[in-house]
């Protein structure tokens, strides 16, 4: 089980939906750290719309920046983050936000490697709010606007 | 009526299988295979399955041979599909109540013969085995040793500790 390939360990891990899992997962053994987390930020969507909130990019965000004081906790885990999907109203001006506030924040910036945002114009609710993690390191950003299907 | 044409899978043992081309046709490999070199009389190798598993995995072809192919779009990470995860038809988790050794061993060749449906069904399996569980009992389950020191453990878990209360 501790040789098992690490595309097979995330198949497993994927099917999993609580977040507590995915840390029990990271702490079983070195070789399943790594997989269980990005398989744990993979499927994370609350959290990110919450961390969407954070930096207000949403519609009504549920926290401040300022007053939301844990924020920092997300950073070196934000900054495995490569690729996000947003599904829901988010005006070009501020998808533009979220590329520069990451910079804004220095030595603290939440999601540091983002090089690929998919942006949906026209729903006003969260369906799918995903991001991707990926270990290549990024060399630009892309921007995608339109309809998630 | 003419026999249905038949293919003969040869295990990494040395052990011979004729199948029906439809039942072998669900693994991608083979039916991959069997497209570059045209029908031949000759068997096919999988040198990376014995004849214990091979013969398991061919009772699960067989037993889904007419069913529909998976969509390309049916991974996990879509909700719809992660839903339901806990569902494992009756027959698949009959077929798949297996000891772990197995069980794994038919995970690797559902990989390696990339045949989708029984991978899934082999990796809910797992998953359904190890959800809910601290990493102690997923550990004592699987044979696996704790190799973090106590600092690399406490590491990790102030790093993910926006997962604790989830």
């Amino acid at each position: 089980m501790a040789e098992i390939p690490p595309e097979i360990l995330m198949s497993i891990f994927e099917w999993s939906q609580c977040h507590k899992d995915f840390l029990n997962f990271a702490l079983v053994c070195r070789s399943w750290t790594e997989w269980a987390i990005d398989a744990g930020w993979r499927m994370c969507d609350v959290p990110l719309s919450e961390i969407l909130a954070i930096l207000d990019l949403a519609k009504e965000p549920r926290f401040d920046v300022n007053e939301y004081a844990d924020w920092t906790k997300f950073v070196p885990i934000s900054n495995k983050v490569t690729k996000v999907k947003c599904n829901f109203a988010l005006p070009t001006g501020e998808a533009i936000n979220l590329y520069k506030r990451r910079r804004q924040h220095a030595g603290d910036a939440l999601f540091q490697n983002i090089w690929e945002l998919i942006v949906n114009t026209g729903f006003t609710d969260f369906l799918t709010t995903s991001i991707v993690c990926s270990p290549s390191s990024p060399k630009s950003i892309r921007m995608h606007q339109g309809v998630l299907g | 009526m003419s026999a249905a044409p038949q293919v003969t899978l040869e295990s990494s043992d040395g052990e011979k299988f004729k199948v029906d081309k439809e039942v072998a046709e669900r693994s991608v490999l083979i039916k991959n295979m069997i497209e570059d070199v045209g029908e031949s009389d000759n068997p096919i190798p999988l040198p990376n399955v014995n004849a214990s598993v091979l013969k398991k995995v061919l009772e699960y072809c067989e037993h889904h041979r007419g069913d529909p192919l998976p969509a390309a779009d049916a991974d996990p990470s879509n909700d719809d599909n992660r839903k339901r995860a806990t569902e494992i038809s009756d027959w698949d988790q009959k077929f798949i109540q297996v000891d772990q050794e197995m069980l794994f061993e038919i995970i690797l060749a559902a990989n390696y013969m990339d045949i989708k449906p029984l991978l899934d069904v082999g990796c809910k399996t797992v998953a359904n085995m190890i959800k809910g569980k601290t990493p102690e009992e997923i550990r004592k389950l699987f044979n696996i040793v704790n190799d973090f020191t106590p600092e690399e453990e406490a590491q990790i878990k102030k790093e993910n500790e926006w997962a604790e209360d989830r």
